[in-house]
């Protein structure tokens, strides 16, 4: 539903003056990340000014990376980049399933402890999770899932949970109960009233948050970075940091092309699923 | 199938949202719950659906006790206000759902079930469609197949007319009707609409802040309303109250108020005679007044303002301080203004006790 | 008066079912039990069950020196520590400074942003609040290096090189200016939860009360203060709430952008301190124990926090009974 204080902007410059102040705000992005693309031709760049000609060379580590001295010791690119896919679809087909159930029972049954848990999601949701990490290192190592990419997607999923079962409880309060009422008499029992009546309907709430939790997992690097030390099944956010860590020669072209590389999946979904990732946001607040 | 109700209450937290209801429908009549907002209707519906749970009190259907079973398990179907139909399946779909779920129904027949409940209700050329594409009719009718598909003993319906319009609501209050009648069904349904309550129904049960005040045929109901607030919300324009004082005069007993005196039957004497009350509401229905040339009738009285109705004109009268309700006939010429006289046919008169609301007499 | 008949009823005589109380429960609560059991499990394995592990791993002087095996309980040393080290003052007052004033850019950028965005024509407004939410899903190592490098020193940095024909002088603005750059870089990608919250908050004003305040003669400015803002007083609240807890506990920015410098804890904050004590120290050896222990200082910042801000919020009047008793 759109504001209609469109009305104002007909009255001549005064009009415009919204439309500058957000090109001003927003230059800083525009600029970082036209810079970043930019960067990627060429070998070196100070700041603006190339250093050599426009060139593909950066992009080298796609086609033939046996030829760029950064990445000698290095997993090759594909595997990288399948796991890191891997894991981003593995947490959110974790989430989906996981939040769609219990976001469902908060919402729609009623059981004891139901808003002490609802109340503990919303402070789990904000929970200093850097507080868990150093313990999570012991209950991994317990269940034999350290330096495991399994594990390493479990506790993705795990620290996504709340946020998941508050956004799915937010789409399931939208169904209307006349619906599941009806399937109550038509002689569904509450899981199959879930499965067949209720989830169809929720599906763009899924669809929305299961992007965002394909992205969050697409874009970790904490995680990863401390729970899967020897780097056999590492993802591309390692990749990227190890490439810095190397001491005096950084291959910046390199880096900078491997690091568009690796946004460049997510800006595109962005791009094409803009309105369910929106969607997210207005579903599941309340006022 | 006959339903019973007995001392059923509901409670939710601190408020009593049905207290104590009795209640008997006998096998195959089809009753409605008639009442205010909030006065538990709907919920009294829904506890003999099995979607809530009595706080006290039973619920038998037949000679079984059911007030622990599940919906599934009560033979029942239920069409609810806004048809709830389920938007991602089509209409076909949607009528076969409650046959699915028992999926001891070999596919041949499921169909052809289906297909015979889309029929009864004439949507059988709708099947492929889905809820968003029908019209409002054609979606109460899909629900009402839906709801009859698995042959119930019963069936329940909250508010079924009230998102209709006004002409299509009187279509269906015929259908629906002479569909119970044919197949024999036991029904209840909810309403706040008394036309469509006394129209539809076989007996009518008045409801109010969770208690049952009367139950009864439309009829009764109608004419012999047992106390003032039965009289007050049932029949369309409202029963006309005045408070009066009964008296002796020359006789014969006399209702007066306000300088208005009028004359009762002999017939009431009797009752009220048992009773003796000196004060009463008195109660007359619109129709049973008329309006005569000025000095002819009983009461003297003034037009406060006309609504034509086409077939006849509701006409509102200041009677001293009593503001009534008549109705004239369609060829009433009246104004604003205008002095008229007012007759009451005292012999359908009624009396109600001025604290307890029950009637006298 | 009774309106029916009792007699008629004769119900005393029909049979009743029983059940035992076990079977009631279970009825009562086993699809509950379905539904829960998964989101249960791993909440607890974790989240309370490292929580509980951290508590206890404060309480010893657990190390990569000592090993899993060779360690001690200490009893409360490790808290003694965090209290007379002579950084945990300075690293408190950076944590506050970091909080406060990012949360400032957040709720006054993404308010901002979610304000001019509605103001332009739709399709505009879209485009820029995708803008916008770019930092958000950027990849954090990306995100990072790309400001690491925009404010490196001269003659690199394109802030460097952008700013100087403003006057600006060049400088190397992670070490002269990190606090500016840090509230930049988590500024920018916590605006765009507020700009989302409050653009949706927005739109469901009805329209009406614009339509009555045009008509009344407001300009854009005056139907913003005296309308829009107002109505946005939950919305902000919880972005308020959200938002503070959330940057108590972020750090992953500031690692990958100044590592806590320059110079010693120069913008450490509490969560980083404790990441860096107990995961990726300097100095090689991992305290677990210690790092744990500033860990449950912040869990109890976080909750202290966090308690008020929900009462604040008044929590209970978002959660309602469900409307179906059947289970």
């Amino acid at each position: 539903m759109a504001v209609s204080i469109e009305v104002q902007r007909s009255r001549g410059w005064q009009g415009l003056i919204p439309y500058a102040i957000i090109l001003l705000a927003t230059l800083p992005i525009i600029i970082l990340y036209g810079w970043l693309l930019y960067s990627s031709f060429f070998e070196r760049v100070e700041g603006l000014r190339p250093v050599g000609p426009f060139t593909l060379d950066n992009w080298r580590f796609l086609w033939a990376p046996e030829r760029v001295q950064q990445l000698q010791n290095k997993s090759p690119i594909i595997p990288l980049t399948i796991n890191t896919f891997v894991f981003a679809g593995s947490v959110a087909g974790v989430v989906l399933l996981v939040s769609s159930m219990a976001g469902y029972a908060l919402s729609r049954l009623k059981f004891k402890g139901r808003r002490m848990f609802l109340g503990g999601v919303l402070l789990l949701h904000s929970f200093p999770t850097v507080v868990l990490l150093i313990a999570t290192f012991v209950v991994l190592r317990w269940l034999g899932l350290y330096d495991q990419l399994l594990g390493v997607i479990l506790v993705k999923a795990a620290f996504e949970l709340p946020f998941g079962v508050w956004i799915m409880k937010g789409f399931f309060d939208t169904v209307p109960w006349d619906l599941e009422m009806a399937a109550l008499v038509d002689g569904a029992n509450r899981i199959v009233t879930w499965w067949r009546i209720v989830m169809p309907l929720v599906k763009p709430g899924m669809l929305a948050l299961g992007l965002l939790s394909f992205v969050q997992g697409w874009n970790e690097f904490l995680l990863p970075f401390i729970f899967m030390p020897s780097g056999n099944q590492a993802t591309l956010s390692m990749m990227v940091r190890s490439l810095l860590g190397e001491g005096r020669f950084v291959d910046y072209g390199t880096l900078t092309a491997i690091g568009l590389f690796y946004v460049m999946p997510v800006l595109a979904l962005f791009l094409f699923a803009q309105e369910y990732f929106l969607r997210i946001y207005s579903g599941g607040v309340k006022g | 199938m006959r339903v019973l109700l007995d001392q059923l209450s509901k409670s939710f937290g601190p408020v009593a949202a049905v207290e104590s209801l009795d209640l008997e429908i006998r096998s195959g009549e089809f009753v409605a719950l008639l009442g205010p907002s909030g006065c538990g209707k709907t919920t009294t519906l829904l506890m003999v659906a099995g979607i809530y749970k009595p706080t006290a009190g039973t619920i038998v259907f037949g000679e079984r006790r059911v007030e622990h079973l599940l919906p599934k398990d009560r033979g029942i179907g239920m069409v609810f206000q806004s048809y709830a139909l389920y938007p991602h399946m089509s209409v076909e779909q949607n009528i076969a759902f409650p046959l699915d779920v028992q999926r001891k129904i070999p596919r041949p027949e499921r169909d052809r079930r289906v297909r015979a409940a889309a029929e009864q209700v004439q949507v059988g050329h709708l099947l492929a469609r889905k809820p968003a594409q029908l019209s409002g009719g054609q979606q109460q009718r899909v629900a009402l197949a839906r709801a009859l598909v698995k042959q119930p003993d019963i069936l329940l319906l909250d508010e079924p007319l009230s998102n209709l319009d006004a002409r299509l609501r009187h279509a269906m209050r015929g259908e629906i009707k002479r569909l119970q009648k044919d197949l024999g069904i036991t029904s209840i349904f909810v309403t706040h609409d008394q036309v469509e309550a006394l129209t539809m129904a076989d007996r009518v049960a008045l409801m109010r802040d969770g208690r049952l005040l009367a139950y009864d045929t439309p009829e009764e109901l109608y004419a012999w309303p047992r106390n003032l607030f039965v009289a007050e919300f049932i029949g369309n324009p409202p029963m006309n109250f005045l408070p009066v004082e009964i008296t002796q005069r020359d006789g014969s007993l006399v209702a007066v108020s306000d300088g208005l005196t009028i004359d009762l039957p002999e017939s009431r004497r009797a009752a009220l005679a048992a009773s003796a009350p000196a004060r009463a509401t008195l109660g007359i229905r619109p129709e049973d007044v008329s309006i005569e040339p000025a000095g002819q009738g009983h009461l003297s009285g003034e037009v406060y303002v006309v609504e034509p109705m086409g077939r006849e004109q509701v006409v509102d009268v200041r009677v001293g301080s009593w503001a009534m309700r008549v109705i004239a006939p369609a060829s009433f010429g009246g104004q604003i203004g205008d002095r008229l006289d007012v007759a009451l046919d005292v012999e359908r008169v009624h009396l109600f006790d001025p604290d307890s609301g029950e009637r006298i007499g | 008066m009774a309106v029916v008949e009792r007699g008629a009823l004769a119900v005393e005589a029909l049979p009743a079912a029983k059940e035992s109380a076990l079977k009631n429960w279970w009825r009562a609560n086993a699809t509950a039990l379905f539904f829960m059991a998964p989101v249960v499990v791993m909440v607890a394995a974790f989240f309370l069950a490292p929580v509980l592990i951290t508590l206890g791993m404060s309480l010893t002087d657990m190390a990569t020196s000592t090993g899993l095996s060779r360690w001690q309980w200490i009893g409360l040393d490790n808290y003694e520590r965090i209290i007379r080290s002579r950084f945990s003052l300075t690293i408190l007052g950076n944590t506050l400074l970091f909080v406060a004033a990012t949360l400032a850019f957040n709720v006054l950028v993404g308010l901002g942003v979610a304000l001019l965005t509605i103001h332009v024509d739709s399709k505009t407004g879209t485009v820029f609040r995708a803008l916008w939410l770019l930092p958000r899903i950027s990849p954090s190592v990306v995100y990072a290096l790309m400001w690491s490098w925009a404010a490196a020193a001269p003659p690199f940095g394109i802030i460097n090189q952008l700013g100087e024909p403003f006057g600006v002088e060049p400088r190397f603005w992670l070490a002269t200016d990190p606090w500016l750059i840090l509230i930049l870089v988590n500024g920018f990608v916590g605006a765009s939860l507020g700009m989302l919250v409050f653009t949706s908050a927005i739109k469901s004003i009805p329209e009406d009360l614009f339509r009555a305040a045009r008509v009344d003669g407001a300009n854009a400015w005056q139907i913003v203060r005296r309308i829009t803002l107002p109505l946005l007083k939950w919305p902000i609240l919880f972005v308020l709430t959200y938002q503070t807890m959330s940057l108590f506990a972020s750090y992953e920015y500031i690692f990958l952008t100044t590592n806590g410098g320059p110079g010693l804890y120069g913008t450490e904050t509490w969560s980083l301190w404790a990441f860096h004590t107990a995961l990726n120290s300097y100095y090689g050896n991992l305290e677990f124990g210690l790092g744990a222990a500033m860990a449950a200082v912040l869990v109890v910042m976080g909750l202290a926090i966090s308690g008020l801000l929900l009462r604040l919020f008044r929590f209970g009047d978002l959660v309602g009974d469900p409307r179906v008793e059947i289970t």
